[in-house]
Parts: C-alpha cells; structure tokens; sequence
C-alpha cells in the first residue's frame, strides 16, 4: 500500500497533473484496492465538512492583506526606512532585505508573498547601484521564506489545522526562531562582504536625521502586526477573527495613503478569491486523503514498517527530516506540507516530540524548499522580477542561506526551548 | 467547419471565463461584508458584551462557497498548481498529452465531487437539518449555495475538456497557451 | 459464518473508549465465539467530525458508530430530547431516561440513518468549568460558554449566557486565550483532557445533562447477521458494555469531581485544585424552570406531535414534566 502510495504520487506530479487533483486520485486509488469501504461516498460530506471552518477562513484574509499592503506602498516606504538604517554594515543593502523581509513577515501570512513584495522594491536599487546580484538575491529569496515562520502563518495554520494544533502556540513558538534567523542571515551577510567586500556593494552613509524622520514608515507593518497579534494574546480575538482586524486595518491604512481605489480593491478581491480557491481545493483534497488513509490502515502499516527497523527517535527523527528535504527540492510548499504532514507527524508525535516544536521544524524545512532548486518559488519569485539574466544568479546566490537554515534546524533539536519558551509563558 | 466549431466554442470559453471574473468579484464582496461583520463583532463583544452569533457560523459556510464558487475563476487563472520538472524539458507534442491529461483528470475529479455532494444537500433536505447551534439555520439553503458552486465548475471544466479537443484538432496553439499551459512560476501569487 | 464489523468509535483519548469501548470490541466481542470479526478506530483518529459520524454510516462507510447524541442533533431532532440540562440529576434516573427513550432513539435514527440504536450510555455527568469565579447561576449572565447540542446551548441562552458550539479539542485553546469564560462538559472528561489547566472554577451544575453516547448499527448489517450473532450481539453488548458503563458512570463523575478539585481521593491520577461550587437550591429551581418552560417547548416544535406524545408517555412520567408546543 506504502509502495503504492509512493508510486502513485511521484507518476501523477510526474505527469503534471494538478496536486489536489493528484491526492483525491490517490485516495480514489486507495479505496478501489484497499479498502473493504465504499471511501468515495465520503467524499462530498468531507468536502463540505473540511470547507465549512471558521479557522481556515483566515487564508482569504491574510492574501487580502497582503494584497492591499503592496498596493498601498506600504512595502516601498519601508524598505527605503531600513535602507537608512542599515546600509552602513559590510554589504549594505543585502541588510535592508532582510529586515525589510523581517518586518513585511510580520504582516504577512505567506512566504511567497513576502518575497515579491520585497523584490518589487528592492531590485531597482540592485540595478541602479550595481550590486553584484547573486547575493543580493540571495537575500530576498531567503529573506522572503521569513514569512510563514514569523507569525502570522497560512502555512502554520495549514499544520494546526491537520494536526490539531494549537495556532496561537504555534505562532508564539515561530517567533523567536524566525528572527534568530533573520539575525542569522544578517550575520552571514556582513560577514561574507566583509570577507569579500565585492559581494556586496557600496555602504552608504546616511545622516541620523534621515534615519529618524524615516521610521515613520516602518510603522504602519509594526502598527498591523500589532493588531494582529496583539488581538489574539489579549484574548480578544481568535487567529480567524485577528486576521479580519488586519485586512481591516490594512484597508484603512490603504485609504490613508489614498490607494484604496475601486481598482485597487477589485484586483486585490480577484487575487484573493483564486488564491483561496487553489489552497482550500488542497486542503481539502489532502482532508480527504487522510481520511482515506486512516479508514484503509495505512497508518498502522506505515508505524509497523518503521517499527521493524528499530531505529532511535533521534535517528527517526532525522530520517523524517531528510525525506522533507528530499522532497522539497522537487515539490511545492503548500503541497510538501499536505502530503507528508499525514504520514509523517503520527510517527513523529508517537515517538513523543511536541507538536508544536515540530510544528517549527517542518516549516523550517518548507522554508527551505521555498529556495532548493528545481522546484522553489521563491527563487523564480525573485528571478522573475528581472530581466534577460542568468537564473544560476539566484541559485547561487541562496546557498549561503541554506546552511543557515540547516543550522538554524540543528540549533531547534538541539534546544527544542527556542521554540517552546515563548508559547510557555502565556 | 471544425473551425467554426472551434470559434463558436472560443467565443462561450471566454464568455465563461469573464463570467467567473464576475463571480470572484461577487465572492470577494461577501468576503468583504464579512470582514467588516468580524471586525464589528469583536469589538461589540469586547466593549459593550453583546455578540452576534450568525457570524462565526455564516463565516464558515461562506469559506465553503468561495471555493466551489471560486475554483472556475482560478482555473481560468491557471493558479490550480501542477508541478512542472517534467514538463518543461519534454517536447511539444509530450506537453500536449500532459495538458490533456490535467484537464481530463480535474473534470473526472471535478464531477465526482459534484455527484457526491449531492446526498449531502439530498439528506439535509429530507431530514430538515438544522445547524446544531442556537441559529438553527436550515441546512440545505448553505448546502444548495455550495453545491451549485460545484454544478458551475463542473460545467466549466467540461466546457474546457471540449475547448481543448477543438484545439487540439485544429491545431490552435494559441487557445492551448490561453487555458492549458501550466503558468511558468511568474504568475503564481499566494 | 464470520461478520466482519467496522466500528468508528467516541473520542479516542476519552475513558469512554479507552476503558469500554475498546476492549468491549477488540476483545470481548470477538472472544464471544460468534464469528465476529472487528475493526476499530474512532472518528477523531479519522479525522471526522463528530456531527458526520451518523451521515457517513448511513452512507455505508462503516458498520456500527459510537457517538455524541448531541453532536447529531442536526440531522435528528429525535434524538434531541435524550439529554436535556437538568432532566435527571441522578445516576439512576439517568439510567432510567436512557432505558425509556431507546424505542425514540431507535425510532429517529431508523428514520434519519437507516440504522438501528445497539447502546446508550453516559459520559460522566456534565459540569460547568469556569476561568473566572462562579457563585451561583447569575454568574453565568453574560458570559461565553461553550457548550455541545442545542439544547444545553437554548438553556444557556436562557440563563443570559452566550453559549458557542466549539470542538472539544478546541475549548483548551479558546479557554486559555479568554475566548471563552467557561465550557460545559463531562467531570472526568475535563480532567482527562487538563482543563483544569485552563479553568479554575468547578460549577457542579448539571447543565449539560449526561453528554449520551448512543452505539448504532447500519440496518443493513444487522439485517445480514445471523439470528445467532444478533443475539451475541445484543447480549453482550448488554452485559459486557451498557452495565459496566453505568455502572462507572457514579463511580466516574466523583471521581471527576475529586480529581478536579482535590476534595476526596483521586484514583484517576494527580489530585488538581480546582474551586468546587455546587449549585444552591435555588439554583436548580430557577434551572428547571428553564427546562420546563423555554427548552422543552422548543424542542417539541421541532419533532412530529408522535414524537411528543411517544415522549410524554416513556421519559415524561419519569422526571415529572409534560413536553407541549
Ligand atoms: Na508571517
Ligand atoms: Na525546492
């Protein structure tokens, strides 16, 4: 049935049939071969079950703030902020980047998002001041993948939602790990010029009145990630609900800088609803896999499969992480995490780890299949904001970042604390 | 003839495709009164104590709607994902067969769905389901909503199942590259 | 000849499944020499949701589903009445309700599921846990409450409380953040579940009533056992499952209690120190009153006048109430 499993999957995406499509056939595939069960007549009410939720209904409202964030020139202003700030340090605005990413994770709920809002406003600056491109790149890329670790979190969600996890937790536990990461990516970066001062490009300088009239832009992100979180750990508001206080807000501020057109509004309603639509059509589809898997046994056969290898946790541990990140060179984020999460987090959880620790850890590796080629959009998020340039640019220019991301993993088994700590003071 | 054929089928492809737009526009209005509905009631709640409960329960059944109802106008958007190593290096006519392959796979889904969701609406009417919450809302009116969603995509999907069999008989590569071709990674946005 | 039976049983971390169910059917049924052969897993485990349980049996997707009456209340208004608040306040009248109303059950899930009613047994009677203190039923004016089937929910409202239909498996989140004040359920399934984490007041109220778990099979199996194995069937479910469950059930709710609040030996685990408040005199009245006068009412609009009637004559001579529209 594994083999099965297996197979089926890689032939399908192989054959570029559409994911969700993909995981209801296997489902399909499992109940005409191995289920004693009509599975297939399920399907409706658990379409309808795993749609009709009030927690997941915080997707279409993330992507709409996204949206209307980028559409108020909310991202531009603030990148220019940090430019001021941090463009002193060896390597200059690869440090903006970051940060930029950093404070633009804090308000968004994707990764992808983060980081073609963050090229948007940060590649005229690499053309004009002639940055060597690939580290330059490398940092929006690897900057961008900040957006699912820092709370808020589709992805997080995504995982609380088929795991039963708590949000607000896995939230809390995201925070301190995703910005020892982005203080990573900055050390790593100033570190790298510093060494080889032509990765990088000019310092410059900027006067501090220039820095201290500029954080007027960076807080509309703080102002909304405030909000956001702050309505949920005061108690006043679900991670649903926060997310409408955000798209709220974000509106409000959209109408403030006068971008908040009827234009504007009906190209952020279009991108949301297609958007929502492909995520749940995938939500759904892995629901109703992992209905199928339950009802056929194949959870209990995967357990003896592994049982008879006898290994530690530790080492099952590690073998779980090496098959994501196996995976996520060739495979889709969203897709990774609906495919594995049902097989691989039972095994995971009855070895005893914490779910929401793990919770953490996969989507560091998510992370990192945002930026492993083939498959990683975050580097054709990043190439397609140029033009006529060699995509080897972007590929090398993130390798750098990927050590960093397999250290910051390391760092998370070795003191599961830096993710539990927060989450453990409410 | 078969030309003819192929730009009648064009003229309601497109047809469609604008209608869908339409329809996510609509959605998106909903999805904006309910923000605002949210919005209103944590901070009714909070400050004066006084909470509607329509809105949690409303709230899940329009994210059940925005999906079946949505899905056409992503398709038309090419958002649905596929993953595409293979594809790129294989030749024209390989390329072809995948794209058909795609589109015939997410009808076959597309219509299952439909066809087992219908006892859903079909039970909810004979037993006269009532949420089990001080609402009592009658389950078949969100049960019809987000059923013909799925009646709607269905249709589109056979529509271009259709659309691109004309295609490939008359050898219209540009109406391929307008509705099948997986979208290099460019135009993904989430 | 050998029956192979698929069973979706209650909430697998509960002391329902774990000390009942599962071994009733992984090991005594199978044991009884009937040629019965059993697959079990519980509809958490398959990611179901408590309320499709019933829709996906009769759907043909298992055998026999243990779950919740209340959470398939929406389907099935017969089953409502089953468990209201405050309908019986002992163990032993509660066993009474549950023998009397077996042929309504019965009745409502032939009807709704093609399916025929095996068991009816309790959780642990249900009691209020609450964040904040709790004196008496005015206390409960204002609040959120959380709470499962409709009408635990309508008597809440009653009260002046907000009362929210939210999973189980969600009240810990929900309770923590202060989304919710307070959450009805079973005694030892609270403290199963380390509510007591979260909520720092126990009111004894049985608001909730006994949360019954009704066992049924799909018409269709049953129809294709033999007359031997339906007898097996029935016999042992009676003897092996039903009594001990109730026979627990005293046993559980002062257990749950003392567990909670560290007043009497816990044998369950760990002594917590919840505050215990029991309701006053006046607490019940004005609680029955609701019962009577805006519960039981309503749910009487609900069903057919032979339901009523049925009702009246079995459950209403028990606890002393008439049920009119
Ligand atoms: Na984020
Ligand atoms: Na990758």
């Amino acid at each position: 049935m594994l083999l099965f499993m297996i197979i089926g999957i890689l032939v399908m995406l192989f054959l570029t049939i559409p994911v969700a499509v993909t995981l209801v056939f296997l489902a399909f595939g499992l109940d005409i071969f191995f289920s004693p069960f009509p599975l297939v007549r399920a399907l409706g009410q658990n379409m309808w079950s795993s749609a009709n939720s009030f927690l997941l209904l915080s997707i279409p409202l993330f992507v709409l703030m996204g949206q209307m964030i980028v559409r108020s020139g909310i991202a531009a202003r603030a990148y220019d902020a940090l430019d001021y700030w941090l463009s002193w340090l060896p390597g200059g605005l690869l440090h903006s980047n970051v940060v930029t990413s950093t404070f633009f994770s804090a308000t968004s709920g994707s990764s992808v998002a983060t980081a073609a809002t963050v090229s948007t406003v940060a590649l005229p600056q690499q053309r004009a001041l002639k940055y060597d491109p690939k580290l330059f790149l490398g940092t929006i890329a690897a900057g961008g993948t900040l957006g699912i670790i820092i709370p808020p979190s589709i992805n997080l969600i995504v995982y609380g939602f088929l795991t039963e996890t708590s949000i607000p937790q896995l939230f809390m536990a995201g925070l301190i790990p995703g910005l020892l990461l982005a203080g990573l990516f900055v050390v790593v970066s100033a570190v790298l010029c510093w060494w080889k001062p032509e990765l990088g490009g000019p310092s410059r300088p900027a006067t501090w009145k220039m820095r201290f009239s500029s954080l007027i832009h960076l807080v509309p992100l703080l102002l909304l990630f405030a909000v956001i979180i702050g309505s949920i750990y005061t108690g006043w508001a679900t991670p649903s609900e926060s997310a409408a206080i955000g798209v709220t807000a974000s509106m409000i501020m959209a109408a403030a800088y006068r971008k908040l057109t009827l234009r504007n509004i009906l190209d952020a309603l279009d991108g949301t609803i297609k958007t929502t639509a492909m995520i749940m059509l995938i939500i759904m589809a892995a629901a109703f896999l992992n209905f199928a898997m339950s009802a056929a046994g194949l959870s209990q056969q995967l357990t003896q499969f592994i049982n008879q290898y006898d290994l530690s946790a530790t080492q099952m541990l590690l073998m779980v992480l090496l098959i994501l990140f196996i995976l996520g060179f060739f495979i889709e984020t969203l897709s990774l995490m609906v495919i594995t999460i049902p097989i691989l987090t039972p095994i995971v959880f009855g070895l005893g780890y914490d779910p929401v620790w793990f919770g953490i850890v996969l989507i560091i590796f998510v992370e990192l299949a945002l930026i492993t080629p083939p498959v990683g959009l975050n580097l054709y998020i990043v190439q397609a904001a140029r033009k006529g340039e060699p995509f080897s640019d972007v590929m090398i220019g993130v390798i750098p970042y990927i050590f960093v991301m397999l250290i910051m993993a390391g760092l998370l088994i070795a003191y599961p604390q830096l993710a539990l700590w927060l989450p453990s003071q409410g | 003839m078969l030309t003819l054929v192929n730009n009648l089928l064009e003229q309601v492809t497109r047809f469609t495709r604008s209608a869908s737009r339409v329809i996510a526009w609509v959605l998106g209005a909903l999805l904006l009164a309910t923000i605002a509905m949210i919005t209103l009631e944590v901070f009714t709640r909070k400050l004066f104590g006084v909470s509607f409960r329509f809105v949690h329960e409303y709230s899940g059944y329009l994210l059940a709607v925005l999906t079946s109802w949505g899905l056409a106008h992503a398709l038309f958007e090419k958002a649905h994902i596929r993953i595409d190593i293979g594809y790129q290096k294989s030749p024209d006519f390989l390329k072809r067969i995948m794209d058909m392959l795609a589109i015939l796979t997410l009808t076959t889904m597309t219509l299952l769905i439909t066809y087992y969701a219908y006892p859903v609406l079909a039970r909810s009417l004979r037993n006269g389901s009532l949420s089990n919450t001080v609402m009592s809302t009658p389950m078949w009116i969100p049960h019809a909503i987000w059923i013909s969603g799925y009646v709607w995509f269905s249709f589109v999907t056979l529509l271009l199942t259709i659309r691109a069999f004309f295609a490939i008989f008359v050898n219209d590569k540009a109406a391929f590259e307008r509705y099948f071709c997986p979208e290099s990674a460019e135009e993904i946005e989430y | 000849q050998s029956a192979s039976l698929s069973v979706v049983g209650s909430w697998s971390g509960l002391e329902l499944h774990r000390r009942f169910e599962n071994p009733y059917w992984s090991e005594t049924l199978p044991g009884a020499g009937a040629g019965f052969d059993v697959q079990l897993t519980t509809h958490d485990q398959m990611g179901v949701p408590g309320g499709d349980v019933y829709n996906l049996l009769s759907e043909g997707l298992f055998d026999v589903a243990m779950t919740v009456a209340d959470y398939a209340v929406a389907d099935a208004p017969e089953i409502e009445a089953l468990d209201m608040p405050m309908l019986s306040l002992t163990v032993a009248d509660a066993r009474r309700v549950a023998e009397a109303y077996l042929p309504i059950a019965d009745m409502g899930m032939q009807r709704r599921f093609d399916s025929k009613v095996l068991a009816i047994v309790p959780y642990p009677q249900q009691v209020v846990f609450c964040r904040d203190p709790v004196e008496n039923l005015e206390d409960l004016n204002g609040r959120a409450i959380r709470a499962s089937g409709r009408t635990t929910l309508e008597f809440l409202e009653a009260v002046g409380a907000k009362a929210l239909n939210i999973a189980f498996n969600e009240v810990p989140g929900a309770l923590d953040r202060g989304v919710i004040d307070c959450a009805v359920t079973g005694s030892m399934s609270g403290y199963s579940s380390a509510w007591y984490e979260m909520a720092n007041y126990l009111y004894t109220l049985p608001a909730g009533g006994w949360d019954y778990v009704l066992t049924a099979i799909s018409l269709d199996k049953w129809n294709s056992l033999s007359a031997a194995q339906q007898a097996t069937l029935e016999r042992t479910m009676q003897e092996d499952f039903i009594e001990e469950v109730w026979a627990n059930a005293e046993v559980d709710t002062q257990q749950g209690v003392a567990c909670l609040t560290g007043t009497g030996t816990c044998e369950r685990g760990e002594a917590q120190n919840m505050t215990l408040v029991s309701p006053s005199e006046a607490d019940l009245a004005t609680a029955r009153d609701v019962l009577e006068n805006t519960v039981l009412p309503n749910w009487a609009r609900r069903v057919d006048d032979s339901v009523v009637t049925m009702w009246n004559d079995r459950v209403g001579t028990i606890v002393g109430l008439t049920a009119s529209k």
